[in-house]
């Protein structure tokens, strides 16, 4: 009896992380890594053996990875060398047009500058990540894959001295040179800083049930947050997610179509999984209708149907399980003045400043940056953050309006203990009634 | 792994450094890491994951006051050879100098016991197999889950002081299939070194012992007038989160708990989880009082956010990372262990109170870390009810939604406490149970 599948990926990864607050550098630090994670499928059992001092483990590493089976049988792996029928080699310019080092200092120092009279009214802090990555994935079904990839991230928060509840945060990145860029850069502060300045002595919302506009980054997070992680398939197999049983119901407005699809230019963008498995969109709701759920490998053999490609591990050591990529929202027909025409009294609720779910009950809460009161159709007063809470459910059965706009940017997302990044395109949506807090 | 193996590169890593005429001084941070973990459900389902991480964290101060810093797995130790002079846009500060390192007045709390601990054989696998000898008894499925990790740690400084720790950390829980009942075991350096050498029955057979006599759940209409009871596992890791969040934005002086309140970093508590004598910048650790008398007092430093004067509590961590503390992540300010006290009476005797309480023992979610308001939102997987001092038997299926300064302000903390540990945490924390009265967190079913 031999092994039913092995899949082998090293990763080689070179990256940037800094932090500055109020114009110091608190962080500055460049990292080189690289290591190989070994995963082995046989029936029900399956082991991982991961190591970044390969030279020293190389020896015993087959001895590790039969062990890791438990089994006495012969094993065709590695006397059979892998075939390689398929080979890919993907290549991306990426954002980083020279040294990440240099060209973070760059852009730092230019934000710095621009920041320097504004330090009597408002505090600053700027993250700005890089990553430069080569993956080769190989495979005992003949895959093997070369992924070259780069990604960017700067998240600036802006915190009003005269309103310090207000702390506004933006994300701007992606994998390709467009999503980041200097000037991208400078126009997001310039937009930031126009923004904190309508704030004067915001007062909070009122508590209770009211109709709401979503911006596209909330729309994402209760889409990510209430959705994606339910339909997770590791989190159906084990009950854990209020969607197990699902497929085929109605989970929310006929309005709402939701994609998941990793050949989008974004931060979850992979041509082939951690597992080697070709990526494909995966539509996770049609209508309205819950449709699919997201797999890997082995959590599609347990349901008896095909992965999705949605086998994603955050660093070598870590094993492939199901997570989000890129999330799709299809937008619609409604422009955002539109949408606001009928509302007499409402909110639109800013950016999501933090989303947490319960996935076992469906529960939700949001918190957002702030909000914007919307009066007879028209956006009125900036207000200081609130919390919208809610089952998922009800909330998207609410939904009764997309906008024909969508936006584009990353996020990442934490699942257990390991964080990812993944792209976000979303509309504004208008939702009937919400509670807040 | 042996701490030999980290010095014998290290002697490495000196003789390229020691080529570079810009280097004026440098720090070194090593760190080797090997986790073992295994899974089985109904002896046919079975993970076993084995990692094994060695890298550095490297600190160099250039003779123009420019400093550079950067990691490295040791896969990558040949980039040492490519180091380049730093040229920073940054403003550099004449006077700048890392703080040389000070002998310790002890080599290390634990010792190197890395020869004593044989991950060859499986220690996972072992403390399964006597898990399952008491599991084969009931007619249900378990799922038992097995971690061990051992870690070494050096520092070294261009001023030729160096310093080596060792840690091993065991963890266990059991879970039925379907219905997620855990129960975590942690047993810090000293005992798990005592106990290596015993066999787990006794810790086991306890472990798996109360673990099934919480099963069996139920859904329940949830009592609005009920008092919550939380378990001092929820509440460490709740002080934990909020702790890197809204704790250090808050205003020295300001009063955010209940005025009998008091909340240290303690690093060189016995047997405690996170003791350290030294950090991962190499400077040695002392105790710190962060609240006094619901009063907020100190921040915990390291180097950088002491100007380079005192830290202490510098350490390699990240948080929501499936190994919090590594050399792959820069420096912060973070907690060895955190102690809450203040409290009054016995957490066993709250569930005696008239009315109804629910106790909550396990949860899981993503509380809001980083809220403004200290929120947080968590998915019950373990609970049981009261009612007048007698057990009603458990319930789950709900979620708890609170703010974590309204039940630290109303709450009432017990006495005794025990430890709360979880892998996503970098350090642990000390403290009690905590009831909260009625209405001041929301349950939803």
């Amino acid at each position: 009896m031999g092994i039913d599948f092995v899949s082998c990926v090293q990763i080689s990864k070179e990256s940037f992380r800094g932090i500055c607050v109020n114009g110091e550098m608190i962080e500055r630090e460049t990292k080189s890594d690289w290591g190989t994670g070994f995963y082995l499928l046989h029936g029900t059992k399956d082991g991982f053996y991961s190591t970044n001092d390969f030279s020293r483990s190389n020896p015993q590493l087959v001895d590790i990875a039969q062990s890791l089976l438990k089994t006495n049988h012969q094993s065709n792996y590695p006397a059979k060398p892998i075939p390689r029928s398929v080979t890919n080699d993907i290549r991306s310019s990426g954002p980083w047009q020279q040294d990440m080092l240099e060209q973070s200092d760059e852009i730092i120092a230019g934000i710095n500058d621009h920041l320097a009279t504004y330090t009597d009214m408002l505090r600053y802090v700027v993250k700005i990540r890089g990553d430069d990555i080569r993956k080769s994935t190989q495979t005992s079904q003949g895959s093997s894959i070369l992924h070259n990839s780069q990604s960017a991230t700067l998240e600036l928060y802006l915190n009003s001295k005269d309103n310090p509840e207000i702390e506004l945060t933006t994300t701007i990145g992606g994998v390709q040179e467009e999503d980041f860029n200097y000037d991208l850069i400078m126009d997001r502060l310039e937009e930031q800083l126009s923004l904190l300045q309508q704030f004067d002595n915001p007062r909070q919302a009122k508590n209770g049930n009211f109709p709401v506009v979503l911006t596209p980054d909330s729309t994402y997070s209760l889409i990510h947050e209430g959705i994606g992680h339910a339909v997770e398939a590791d989190q159906i197999i084990t009950g854990m997610s209020f969607l197990t049983g699902k497929l085929g119901y109605k989970v929310a407005s006929s309005e709402l179509t939701v994609t998941d699809d990793a050949h989008l230019r974004n931060s979850g963008w992979a041509e082939y999984d951690d597992e080697g498995t070709k990526t494909k969109g995966t539509l996770i709701i049609e209508e309205g209708i819950l449709v699919d759920y997201l797999h890997t490998r082995k959590t599609a053999e347990a349901m008896d149907t095909l992965p999705t490609g949605n086998a994603r591990a955050s660093s070598f050591d870590q094993v492939p399980e199901p997570r989000q990529s890129n999330i799709f929202i299809e937008p619609k027909d409604y422009d955002l003045e539109e949408m606001l025409e009928d509302i007499d009294f409402g909110y639109l609720l800013g950016p999501t400043y933090l989303a947490s779910t319960s996935i076992y009950t469906g529960q939700i809460q949001i918190e957002t940056q702030y909000c914007q009161k919307i009066e007879n159709g028209e956006l009125t007063d900036y207000m200081q953050p609130a919390t919208m809470n809610g089952h998922a459910l009800n909330i998207l059965s609410n939904v009764s309006k997309i906008g024909n706009t969508i936006s584009k940017f990353p996020t990442d997302c934490l699942k257990a203990h390991s964080r990812l990044e993944i792209g976000a395109y979303a509309p504004h949506i208008f939702v009937k009634s919400v509670n807040l807090q | 792994m042996a701490v030999e193996y980290l010095k014998e590169k290290l002697e490495e890593i000196r003789s390229i450094l020691d080529n570079f005429v810009w280097i004026k001084e440098y720090q070194v941070f090593m760190q080797s890491l090997t986790n073992q973990y295994a899974k089985t459900y109904e002896k046919i389902n079975e993970t076993i994951q084995e990692n094994n991480s060695i890298g550095l964290a490297l600190r160099v101060l250039s003779t123009n006051n420019q400093l550079l810093e950067k990691s490295l797995a040791i896969s990558e130790l040949e980039q040492l050879n490519t180091l380049t002079e730093p040229k920073s846009t940054m403003s550099s500060r004449e006077d700048f100098e890392l703080p040389p390192l000070k002998e310790p007045h002890r080599s290390s709390i634990a010792g190197d016991f890395s020869n004593s601990v044989n991950l060859q054989d499986r220690p996972t696998l072992g403390i399964i197999s006597e898990a399952e000898k008491f599991t084969d008894t009931y007619e249900m499925p378990f799922e038992h889950q097995a971690r061990v990790s051992l870690e070494q740690k050096l520092v070294h400084n261009s001023n030729d002081i160096t310093l080596t720790e060792s840690t091993f950390r065991v963890n266990y829980q059991i879970s039925t299939t379907f219905e997620v009942y855990e129960t975590h075991f942690n047993l810090n350096r000293e005992t798990a070194a005592r106990n290596l050498q015993l066999n787990y029955d006794e810790i086991i057979r306890d472990l798996v012992n109360a673990t099934i006599s919480r099963i069996k759940s139920r859904t329940i209409n949830l009592p609005e007038d009920a008092c919550i009871i939380l378990h001092p596992q929820i509440l460490g890791i709740l002080i934990s989160i909020y702790y890197s969040s809204k704790f250090v934005n808050t205003e020295i002086g300001e009063t955010i708990w209940s005025k009998n309140l008091n909340l240290y970093d303690d690093p060189h508590r016995t047997n405690g989880y996170y003791s350290t004598l030294f950090d991962d910048e190499g400077t040695l650790t002392r105790g710190k009082q962060l609240i006094a008398d619901g009063k907020k007092l100190n921040n915990l430093t390291d180097l950088r956010s002491s100007d380079w004067q005192s830290g202490g509590n510098g350490f390699r961590m990240e948080w929501f990372q499936a190994r919090p503390r590594s050399y792959q992540f820069p420096v912060r300010p973070a907690i060895s262990n955190l102690v809450l006290t203040g409290g009054t009476g016995k957490g066993q005797y709250f569930t005696d109170r008239p009315g109804t309480c629910i106790v909550i023992r396990d949860a899981q979610g993503i509380p809001s870390m980083g809220s403004h308001r200290g929120q947080f939102i968590l998915q019950v997987h373990e609970a049981e009810i009261w009612r007048n001092g007698i057990h009603e038997g458990p319930v789950k299926g709900f979620s708890l939604q609170g703010n974590l300064d309204e039940i630290l302000t109303k709450g009432h903390l017990s006495a005794d406490e025990s430890v709360a540990i979880n892998r996503l945490i970098p350090g642990s924390v000390y403290t009690g149970w905590l009831v909260i009265p009625p209405s001041t967190v929301v349950l939803r079913s």
